[in-house]
């Protein structure tokens, strides 16, 4: 029953998807469309020069503070589902020569994260992605020298600090954006900078460096509530 | 056509998020899914000839593709791993409480 | 308007980013912020609606905000009709309700719960205002995680079992929007949703059907309407009572806006009625709702039955949406804000019998009627008027849908609502009747209520929003004349997004 019900639900899905692979247009139907606006004027009008990070958080600004704010929730939700009174931990970790290894790579790691944050509208990367390899720099603490480690270095307390500090960042730059440019988000001109150094792009800069904190210390948290449950106790 | 291997793609997750037992391969089929459609958004960014979205200091346009499906791409990915990660969560007090991932098994009530 | 309408999402994000901060530092005044920041929520709600009520009577009423100073399609803009200022108000209302029912009603994990529930209210708020459909997209997400996390609250066997079983549904549904969304944008070049409005019939026509099914099938799943209405019981019975309320009255009621959003204004009712669509979408949602009325009939717990009652309902709004004649979406829209109202109050009433007393599940409402006389007799009277009883609300907004059915010739919807009033009253009475026995040993028990530090105990919150909802009911039934200008001018809006389109784009572009 179940067998012939999903085949019913698959032969319908693949029918109304296969059936339009003739009739996809060549182009947008519109022809003044944003995309198009994108790639003419990026430069000139966010000065930034990746245009994807200049959709994100200038452009579509808001659907970026709709994605941190699902990645706030998430966090929120596991840490409720998961969350127990006593923090068991572990001072397992890996060999001596992982952990060596590791002590030499690690600030590499941080480097490298937040270069990218950093660096979102000059090269790809940006909020999300810096974010995550800063979340990775927590799990080589807990997978390579223990738990314990971690929670001694960032406890759950200080991981949560930074997330709400990221996010409020966030709100914070979109609370200025309406004092300097008069709508929410907005994107300062004052701020713009010469396109291609470092500091330029306005509002974009800030709002990647709350992103990328937001993420990272949101997936610490998240991969820190879930371990807890399989390390024994020492 | 490209877009029709995209489509088989997803037609094999749905596949999996309908007919798998195991609560871990129904994440793996959710995952799929989540694929198919992110490479779907991405193929049809694409046009003829064109480079990729980001600029030199040098010039201020060029001929690129069209960047606002990988702008989409990113949202969606984010929030399709903080599905996964509800998900996986989930999974894990699950398996605590009933020592099975077999979504049969923790059947009890009827919905 | 006398502030932005951004602010009525901003808020509730703020407040949800500060409460892990303040969490760190000093938990009391936790509570004391969230019932600042939901007064003012609520203010700002009245507020609005009230500085907007003239311009609204007069048909005019618009507000238009562009995100990040980019006009559309550009960039996001939100577009904030009187559609949308109504089921605002809504949220706004059921979130103070139910964010002051929860500081009586739940007693652990409080800091996690009150930062989801202020998430899901901004996410509801950012649905109901935005006017770009891949930020709508978003918003649905935010708000289906969470609610995903708010189900499995009580984390034992059966919330588990009901979030994973959501979970896998919901998924599939924003799967599936989001697959409509992606042949949108392919084929038209924009997301914004009065460009679409404008140029959605220059699709080629294959492409316009398949988008629509998706976007159709995506949403039928999130209300619950037959055949995917199979995670609706297990869901409304397991979680907390104030989240259930919260599902059913209010992200039931959002779906609502987002299908005559997406299907009225947004690719035009046409498309549906040319395949014959609309014909189909009544037969489903009839059938949900007489499958609703009769799956009730044999629950023996509170909550699921509910929640069935809640399917029926809803069928019932669907069925009338689709008729697409003025008085079907006069009698849909007023039933769906009062059947929020009556649904909100019957989940409430129902959990604080649940909560405030001991022993199983099955068992807790018995002799409810000597426990607490006047949240009892709030359980009837919201049961009276699910059931249709004049003179309160349910009777009036049922009496509208007949009148539609009865427009379009639709005899066997009428049946079908006659016998849902009759099943109605015949799945409620064992609940009244189990309320009122027992009354010996009931006397004896005690209450389990504590007292919260600094205010009254617990169960003055509880029963305080229980009290007002009775009143919203009641009067709500003894005025329904007031609901009838302004939403003439909603649903002269949705049979017509010509000024929609004008509003947002500054003029009509026709290419």
């Amino acid at each position: 029953m179940k067998v012939f019900l999903t085949a019913i639900i698959l032969a319908f899905t693949g029918g109304a998807l296969f059936v339009n692979l003739g009739s996809i247009p060549d182009s947008f139907l519109l022809s003044h469309t944003a995309s198009r606006f994108y790639r003419e004027a990026v430069v000139t009008e966010t000065g930034a020069l990746n245009t994807v990070s200049a959709i994100l958080y200038d452009f579509r600004a808001f659907d970026s503070l709709g994605e941190s704010t699902v990645i706030f929730a998430t966090v929120s939700g596991i840490v409720l589902l998961l969350s127990r009174k006593t923090l068991p931990v572990s001072s397992a970790g890996l060999s001596l020569i992982v952990k060596r290894t590791f002590g030499i790579l690690t600030p590499f790691v941080f480097l490298l994260s937040v270069y990218i944050i950093l660096h979102g509208h000059l090269s790809p990367g940006g909020g999300f992605q810096g974010g995550v390899l800063l979340a990775v720099i927590t799990i080589i603490f807990c997978i390579i020298y223990g738990s314990s480690f971690d929670l001694s270095r960032y406890p759950p307390q200080r991981k949560t600090l930074i997330e709400t500090t990221g996010a409020l960042l966030f709100l914070g730059v979109g609370i200025i954006g309406i004092a300097l440019t008069g709508s929410f988000l907005g994107n300062p001109s004052a701020w713009r900078g010469v396109p291609g150094t470092l500091p330029s792009a306005g509002s974009i800069v800030p709002i990647n460096l709350g992103v990328g904190l937001k993420v990272g210390a949101g997936l610490a948290i998240i991969f820190y509530s879930m371990i807890q449950k399989t390390l024994k106790r020492q | 056509m490209i877009y029709s291997m995209c489509f088989m793609l997803f037609l094999v997750g749905l596949y999996g998020v309908l007919i798998k037992r195991n609560i871990i391969k129904i994440i793996l089929s959710v995952g799929i899914m989540g694929y198919a459609i992110n490479l779907f958004l991405i193929l049809i960014a694409y046009q003829e000839g064109s480079d990729f979205p980001i600029l030199t200091p040098a010039e201020t346009s060029k001929a690129m593709v069209d960047p606002l499906p990988q702008a989409l791409v990113l949202t969606s990915i984010v929030i399709e791993l903080s599905t996964t990660a509800l998900l996986v969560a989930l999974a894990i007090k699950i398996y605590q409480r009933y020592h099975t991932f077999d979504i049969r098994k923790i059947r009890r009530l009827r919905g | 308007m006398i502030f932005s309408p951004l602010l009525l999402i901003l808020l509730p994000l703020g407040t949800a980013f500060l409460i892990p901060l303040v969490d760190l530092f000093h938990v009391e005044t936790r509570r004391l912020m969230v019932i600042i920041s939901a007064s003012f929520s609520l203010f700002l709600g009245f507020a609005a609606l009230w500085s907007a009520w003239p311009e609204l009577l007069a048909g005019t009423f618009f507000h238009s905000y562009h995100l990040s100073g980019w006009l559309p399609p550009l960039g996001i803009n939100l577009a904030f009709d009187s559609l949308g200022l109504l089921f605002s108000s809504l949220v706004t209302l059921f979130s103070f309700l139910i964010i002051v029912y929860s500081i009586g009603f739940i007693g652990h994990h409080e800091g996690k719960y009150y930062v989801l529930l202020f998430l899901f209210q901004a996410g509801c708020q950012g649905i109901v205002m935005t006017g770009d459909i891949f930020n709508l997209y978003v918003f649905i997400e935010l708000s289906a995680i969470t609610s995903y996390a708010l189900i499995a609250f009580e984390r034992d066997r059966s919330s588990l079992e009901a979030t994973i079983k959501y979970m896998v549904y919901g998924i599939l549904a924003g799967v599936f929007i989001f697959l409509g969304i992606i042949i949108i944008y392919r084929s038209l070049g924009t997301l914004n949703i009065a460009e679409i409005a404008d140029n959605f019939h220059r699709i080629p026509l294959t492409l316009q059907r398949t988008s629509v099914v998706f976007l159709l099938t995506g949403l039928l799943i999130k209300l619950g309407v037959f055949p995917f209405h199979f995670w609706m019981a297990k869901v409304y019975g397991s979680a907390p009572a104030s989240i259930s309320a919260l599902l059913s009255g209010t992200l039931a009621k959002v779906n609502i806006y987002i299908l005559l959003r997406l299907f009225w204004v947004g690719t035009g009712f046409s498309v549906l009625r040319e395949a014959g669509w609309d014909r189909f979408l009544l037969g489903i949602a009839l059938l949900s709702t007489i499958l609703g009325h009769v799956l009730a009939l044999r629950e023996r717990e509170v909550k699921r039955m509910l929640a069935f009652s809640s399917m029926g309902h809803m069928g019932m709004i669907v069925a009338v949406l689709s008729l697409n004649t003025p008085l079907g979406l006069f009698a849909g829209l007023l039933h769906a804000v009062f059947h929020a109202l009556m649904k909100t109050g019957l989940f409430l009433s129902a959990g604080y019998f649940l909560r405030f007393r001991e022993g199983p599940k099955e068992k807790r409402f018995t002799g409810a009627a000597y426990r607490k006389l006047p949240i009892f007799i709030g359980f009837i009277i919201f049961a009276l008027s699910m059931i249709g009883i004049p003179p309160l609300n349910g009777f009036f907004s049922k009496w509208f849908t007949m009148q539609a059915f009865l427009e379009k010739d639709v005899y066997p919807a009428i049946a079908l609502i006659y016998s849902g009033n009759i099943l109605g009253l015949i799945y409620y009475l064992p609940f009244v009747r189990q309320g009122m026995l027992g009354k010996e040993s009931i006397m004896k028990q005690k209450s389990t209520s504590s007292p919260t530090p600094g205010f009254f105990y617990q169960e003055r919150f509880v029963t305080t929003v229980v009290y007002i909802l009775i009143l919203l009911v009641m009067s709500s039934g003894l005025l329904p004349f007031v609901f009838q200008e302004p939403f003439e001018v909603m649903i002269a809006e949705l049979t017509e997004p010509i000024r929609y389109i004008e509003h947002v784009l500054g003029g009509i572009i026709h290419e």
